[in-house]
Parts: C-alpha cells; structure tokens; sequence
C-alpha cells in the first residue's frame, strides 16, 4: 500500500473547549488511486489532508507514506519529505506572485537544487496544457489558469500523492470542470495518485474511490461499503449546527 | 539556487515601502557615520597641525637628559651654540626638513611698572619662525624682526592682563643661567595667539639673541625641525637617532607624537563619543529595518506557508530572506556611502563656523573628511547591520507552523 493511515486522531482547543477534528480514523491507499473525501462544513476533510501530506501532525496514530512513518520525522526532515513525495494544490491556487508560470512550476525542483528544472516545468506546463503561458505572470493569468500552473507545479517533482484540498472551490462550475476533467486524465495517464476534498458530487463523480468523514469519522467508504446507519441521522444535526 | 536571488530580488522591487524604508535607515546610518566620523577626523587633523605649527614642529631635539633632568637644571641640558651648525647639517642631510629653528626657553616675569606676571618666554629665530610657526596669527602688530632687538610678541591672554599698547615698553626680569637676576627692556611689537588659551595668557616671544643677553648664556634649549608633512615624522625621527648615535652627538629627540598630550586625550576622548554614537546609530538602524522586515515577513506568511509546503526547509525559507536583506543592505550601503561622501563635501564647502571648542581661542569653518578607512567601516557595518537585525524577523518566519502560515490571509 502506498498510503497507509491507521487510528489517526487530531484534536484542536478552541478556546476552552477541545474540537476532535478527527477521531480514529484507519485508511489505505493504493498508488494510482483517485480518492475523492466527501463530507459537510468542519467536518475534518482538510485535516486529514494536512495530516497525509505531513503538513501536520496528528495526535495519535500512524501514517506511513512509500513505506516512511512520517509521524517520526523532524521539522527539516517532513519538508524533504513533502518536496520528494507530496505535490500540494490549494484552493486559491497560492502561486509566487514574482515569479513567472514557469518560475513557479520550477520552484519545488530547484528547492531540491535539480539542475534540469527548466525542461521538466516546461514538460509539466504541457501536460496541463499551458506551454504558451510559460512566461506570464499569476496576475495575468484567469483562475483556471492559475490552478493549471498549480497543479503542474505540484506534479512536476513526480510526487507519490498529490493532495488537493477543494481545489475547485475558488473556481466557477465550467472552469471546475476542465480542472477536474484534467486531474482525472493526468491520474488516467501518468498514474498520478489523488487525494482531493470536495463538497462538489461533480468531483466525487470522477474519483475511482470516495470517503465520506463526518465529525471527524470515516462513515463511509465507496471501496469498503462501511456505511454504519446510526450514524446518518447526525448528518442532519452537523450540517444544522453549520448553519447556524 | 538562482531562483532564490530572483524572488529576493523581485520581493525587494515588489515590497516597494518596505524597501524604501530599510534602505533609508541604511542609508541614513551610512551618511552619519561618514559625516560624524569624517568631522572628527578633520578636527584631528585640525587640532593636530595646529599644535605642530604654532609650538611643537614636528621633531624636537634636545640636548641628551633635558627631558629627564631639564626641568630642576635646564642650564645643565642646553645645546651649546657651537654645535648648531654641525647639528643643522646632520638634520637637513637626514631628513628633507622646511626649517631647523633653534629656541631657548625660560620662565620670567613681565611688567608695566604697575604689575608683574609671570611669562613663559621663548626665545626664537624670527625669520625661521614665521615659517615654523604658521599657526600663530597676529592680532595685533606685526611680525618679529631680527633687527628690532627688543621686540616682543605677547599672547593675547598676557597683553590683555597688562594695561600696554601695541609699541609700549616693559621690562622683562628672569634669572641668568648662574643664578642673578637679570632684567631687559622689550617693546611690543605685535600681540599673537596659538589657539590654545593657557598658552596665550602666558606666551612671550622675543628675538633669540635678546633672551640669550637676559640669561645670560650662548646655548639654544631646543633645535624645532618642521618637515614637508607630518606623515615623514616617524620615518625621520628614526633617521635622525640614528645619525646622532653614529656621530655620538649627544641630543636626544621627540616627535610631535610624544609631546601632543593633549592632543592624545581629545583623541580618546572623540574616538569614545565616537564609538558611543556608532552604537546609538546602529541600534536605531537595526530597530527600524528589524521593524520594516518583520511586517514585510508578516504580509508574506501565506507564500512562505507555500514555500514550506512545497518542502523549503525553515534554513531555506531563513536564507530567503536573508538574501532579500543582504540585496538591501548592499544597495543601502552603497547609496549610504555615495550620501555620505555628498554630504561631507557638501558641508565641507558651506564653510559653516564650527562653535569654539573648549581652551581655544579661533573660530574654524566645519571641515569633514572624507576618509577610505572609514568609507570602508561604514560600508561593511551597514551591510552587516541590515543582515544582523533581519536574522530575528527571518527566524521567526520560518518557525510558523506550515498549516497555520497557509491559513493566514
Ligand atoms: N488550527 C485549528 N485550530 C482550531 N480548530 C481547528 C483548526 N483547524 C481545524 N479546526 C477545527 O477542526 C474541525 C475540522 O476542520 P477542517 O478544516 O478539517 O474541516 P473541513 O472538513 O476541511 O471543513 P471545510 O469544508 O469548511 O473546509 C473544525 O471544527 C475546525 O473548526
Ligand atoms: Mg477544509
């Protein structure tokens, strides 16, 4: 197994009070995967992407990555590890707003000191489709594009897993779509691996594998079929408590 | 990673008000340091040709013993006349020496017929004199000349203590060199100050051949060389010892160096007030770029969270920001020292007067040099200031928790 999650809990302190944003959560993933997590408001999705892509720690538990536990590296260490195995896609695309298209698809290689940087940035721009854009700056570039070069920038270091925590959300629906449409292709044929949290069932349509969390609680898995009823009827009583 | 200069670069460009004000605080320091350090120096210098061309010359010779034994027996430590000439020849084949005046000193008491003061008196070669002893200026009067046998220069403290003219007589009483007292007539010819005040209420100069007449003796107390810069001193005076010892002369010699007491102690004492000000500048400097850098770090939390995320490591994201620093601090520095070197001349050519300093007697137009030495201090303190005091903002940028840096909007 490429990933591997087990008993992972993170609890947070809002003032006085301890939230568990997520509670004994077990998880594996095959390399290639497509895994969409699903779930309401608050309900744990980008912790638990935090805690796969080793930006975060978790509280108990274990996560393996390619075989490393990352749960026992160091501050220096997880971001070596980050920039050899994990590409990162943020909701509001976080580009350098200094550098070129280029320049940002370069970056995670050149953080590494890879010296053919240029030529694997300009391949990984291709494959999202934005060779012609190399040279422009973020600030000229639509949304859409923005998220392109993010994604390139994530892909470009061949990373085992690529994490996106609701990349689309920023996005109007046409343009979600050639993003998503995008993303599956690159997971169809490179083998690129996916973890992208979403509130979209456009998105979950395309993922190989959906996970919902609820509360903090893996309730559902698409793979396994873990569905326990009892817990349905909080759903309702999240989503209100979001609400209001 | 050349990446890293760029996003330096291109933050310094895009971060437009930070940089500016960073690069003012550089700059500032720059341009006070040069200025302050610069006028110092100049007033070094100031004070310094000063004392050499209005009493001490530049290298003194002695007879051997006068420094030690001189003062309870002077007439024991004189350099006798006969030997002026072989020791003139022997200074002006050593050395490229302007002037080699000889001078008899003697202590005395000057009066009016009402009052008596006690006088420092020198007695000196007029015509070497006037080169010797550039520095003295003429208040009132005019100059010493060889044939007015009973002239005398009076300081301005002494002429202004006695109740005489310029042209006045007065009688000049000391004790010869066996011990009677003697008297003379002198007449004022011109009334003079060195720019030090103790030594102007008590100066008397005459012609050599009248103090010698009043005590009473043929020797001279000391040969004054005055050479073409002050920079040959030590280089002469070495030569010069060595000459005396090979030809067993029997003169003993000091530099300006040795004899500027008081020119030492203002040294410490600037070089102190100096040093006490570069720190002030330093620590203001430091606050206000730490200050600058720790807001523009701030701003940036998100992209460094970006960075981190995709696995810079908190020595990188460090580095980073120190290179931004290192750009401004050279660019800061660079224009400091081109503010500076403005200044100075500027100043320079204003020619504005300096407030009288402390037991001095002439006004001097504010001169700052503009000195390499510390052009180069300058240069390297405010490059080293401007990376020293983005080390904290630096640091504490890089310990933000990654997930809480991508949060931050
Ligand atoms: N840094 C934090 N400090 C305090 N509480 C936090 C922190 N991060 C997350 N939480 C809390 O943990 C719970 C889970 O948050 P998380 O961000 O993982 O939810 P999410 O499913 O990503 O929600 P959303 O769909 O709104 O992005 C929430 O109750 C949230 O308030
Ligand atoms: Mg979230």
């Amino acid at each position: 197994m490429l990933v591997e999650l087990s008993g992972i809990s993170k609890r947070y302190k809002m003032g006085d009070v301890w939230v568990d944003a997520l509670k004994d959560v077990s998880l594996s993933l095959a390399k290639g995967e497509f895994l969409a997590v699903k779930g309401p408001s608050g309900s744990g999705k980008s912790t638990l992407l935090n805690i796969l892509s080793a930006l975060d720690q978790c509280d108990s538990g274990t996560v393996h990555v390619g075989g490393i536990n990352i749960g026992r590296l160091g501050e220096h260490q997880r971001s070596k590890f980050r920039n050899r195995h994990i590409g990162i896609v943020f909701q509001s695309f976080n580009l350098i707003p200094v550098l070129s298209a280029l320049e940002n698809v370069m970056y995670p290689l050149t953080l590494r000191g890879v010296k053919e940087a240029k030529p694997r940035a300009l391949q990984a721009l291709r494959d999202v489709g934005l060779d012609q854009q190399a040279n422009q700056r973020p600030t000229q570039l639509s949304g859409g594009q923005m998220q392109r070069v993010a994604i390139a920038r994530a892909i470009v270091t061949q990373p085992d897993i690529v994490l996106a925590d609701e990349p689309t959300a920023n996005l109007d629906s046409k343009t979600s779509e050639h993003i998503m449409t995008l993303i599956q292709k690159l997971n169809k044929e490179q083998g690129v691996t996916f973890v992208i949290s979403t509130h979209d069932d456009y998105v979950t349509g395309l993922a190989s594998r959906v996970i919902t969390i609820l509360d903090g609680e893996l309730v559902k898995d698409s793979q396994t079929n873990i569905s326990p009823l009892d817990r349905h009827n909080r759903v309702d009583i999240t989503e209100l408590e979001v609400k209001v | 990673m050349i990446l890293g200069w760029k996003v330096a670069l291109l933050n310094i460009l895009r971060n437009g008000r930070r940089s500016l004000i960073t690069l003012a605080a550089v700059v500032f320091g720059c341009t006070s340091l040069i200025v302050f350090g610069g006028f110092v120096q100049s007033m070094y210098d100031g004070m310094r040709e000063s004392m050499i061309r209005s009493q001490l010359g530049h290298i003194q010779i002695y007879a051997a013993g006068y420094n030690q034994y001189g003062k309870a027996e002077p007439e024991k430590y004189q350099i006798p006349s006969a030997k002026l000439e072989q020791i003139s020849n022997v200074i002006e084949k050593q050395t490229q020496a302007l002037v080699v005046a000889p001078r008899l000193n003697f202590n005395g008491l000057l009066s009016d017929g009402k009052q008596s003061i006690a006088i420092m008196g020198i007695g000196v070669d007029a015509e070497k004199e006037v080169l010797l002893s550039s520095a003295i200026h003429i208040v009132q009067g005019e100059d010493l000349f060889p044939e007015d046998a009973a002239a005398a220069h009076l300081g301005e403290g002494l002429f202004n203590a006695l109740n005489a003219e310029v042209g006045d007589h007065l009688t000049l009483l000391a004790s010869t060199q066996d011990g009677a007292i003697n008297a003379v007539d002198i007449q004022i010819a011109g009334v003079v100050t060195t720019g030090v005040k103790a030594l102007d209420d008590r100066l008397l100069r005459v012609n050599l051949p009248l103090a010698q007449e009043l005590l009473y003796t043929t020797d001279v107390t000391r040969l004054v060389v005055l050479l073409e810069e002050t920079e040959m001193t030590d280089m002469a005076a070495e030569d010069l010892g060595k000459a005396f010892r090979d030809q067993n002369l029997n003169l003993e010699l000091k530099s300006w160096w040795d004899l500027a007491g008081y020119y030492h102690q203002v040294v410490g004492l600037f070089n102190g007030v100096f040093g006490f000000i570069t720190v002030i500048v330093l620590v203001i400097v430091a606050l206000s770029i730490s200050n600058t850098m720790l807001m523009a770090v701030m701003e940036r939390t998100r992209e460094i969270g970006t960075i981190r995320a995709m696995g810079g490591t908190p020595t990188q994201v460090v580095g980073l920001i120190l290179l931004e620093s290192v750009f401004l601090g050279i660019i800061g520095s660079l224009l400091g020292l081109l503010a500076g070197i403005l200044a100075a001349k500027g100043i320079t050519y204003a020619e504005w007067m300096m407030p009288r300093p402390p037991g001095s007697t002439q006004d001097y137009p504010i001169r700052v040099f503009v000195v390499s030495e510390i052009l180069m201090k300058t240069f390297t303190l405010g490059f080293l200031i401007s990376l020293i005091s983005s080390i904290y903002p630096a640091v504490k940028a890089s310990r933000i928790p990654v997930v809480n840096a991508l949060r931050f909007t």
